[in-house]
């Protein structure tokens, strides 16, 4: 059992890591917006 | 459009947790591995859904090849990088189940071997389009017309060649239970709803980026002068 946990949670692990990269690039885009429009 | 996006996410997380509760509870286990078999549940739709967003970013290469258009490339971009992540699943999936069923955690088959020449095929597609200049969409749609072309290889791979790794469950004289296979489907469209939105967001970030890139160098331009220049 433990190897099957182990398989969903590292599927898991990895789709949620690349969501975080996605939400980080976009908060980094929306500063640059932000700073567009200061300008 | 927005308001469809939390819509069908929240119809995805139900599928999600629902083929989740299919996969671990309810499908039947199998009589030599047992509850590790289960993995493949999860292992199989994902090598499926990667390959069917490599075959769009094969389609949008060549879309962008022949008319040059914005979208094209993004939606190239968009599906090579989330088909990479499937593949990333896939390949750390695949050795945490050979290890009790074989007792080790890689050999260097077809299957195995040509699934990892695929990752690093798309893994450079992206490094050449983070870190290049100049004809980087143009390069990227050849790199990724040819890594499309190498899936069917990694998929009949274990028809052709005599390999460790398990026969086709589906086609090639392989046979499933159909309690299994519903299981297996309701995963795959759960991943196929998962990817689809993770594309979704994916391309509005792209899209974003590139108006943002566009204006700081319109911006830079219309500093020029005042600089002096």
């Amino acid at each position: 059992m433990t190897y099957l946990y182990a398989a969903y949670a590292a599927a898991w692990i990895i789709h949620i890591a690349y969501l975080s990269t996605l939400v980080s690039r976009y908060s980094r885009l929306k500063r640059e917006i932000e700073e567009l429009k200061k300008k | 459009m927005r308001r469809a996006f939390p819509i069908l996410g929240i119809l995805t997380a139900v599928l999600l947790s629902y083929a989740l509760y299919l996969a671990l509870v309810w499908a039947p286990t199998e009589q030599t591995m047992g509850d590790v078999q289960r993995i493949f549940y999860y292992h199989v739709p994902s090598a499926w859904t990667a390959f069917l967003l490599f075959f769009t970013n094969f389609a949008a290469s060549v879309v962008y090849l022949v008319r040059r258009r914005t979208a094209a490339d993004i939606v190239a971009v968009v599906s090579a990088e989330v088909g990479l992540v499937f593949l990333t699943v896939n390949l750390v999936t695949g050795p945490i189940w050979a290890r009790p069923v074989w007792g080790i955690w890689w050999t260097w088959d077809w299957r195995l071997t040509s699934t990892l020449v695929v990752w690093l095929i798309y893994v450079s597609y992206l490094l050449l389009r983070r870190f290049a200049s100049g004809q980087t969409p143009v390069l990227a749609a050849a790199l990724g017309i040819f890594g499309a072309l190498c899936v069917p290889f990694v998929y009949f791979s274990i028809w052709f060649f005599r390999t460790q790794h398990p026969q086709p469950v589906m086609g090639g004289g392989g046979s499933i239970d159909p309690r299994m296979l519903h299981v297996l489907l309701i995963n795959w469209l759960a991943f196929l709803c998962f990817g689809f939105l993770v594309c979704w967001s994916r391309y509005r970030l792209e899209k974003i980026k590139r108006e943002v890139e566009e204006a700081q160098a319109l911006e830079s331009l219309m500093e020029a002068p005042r600089s002096g220049r």
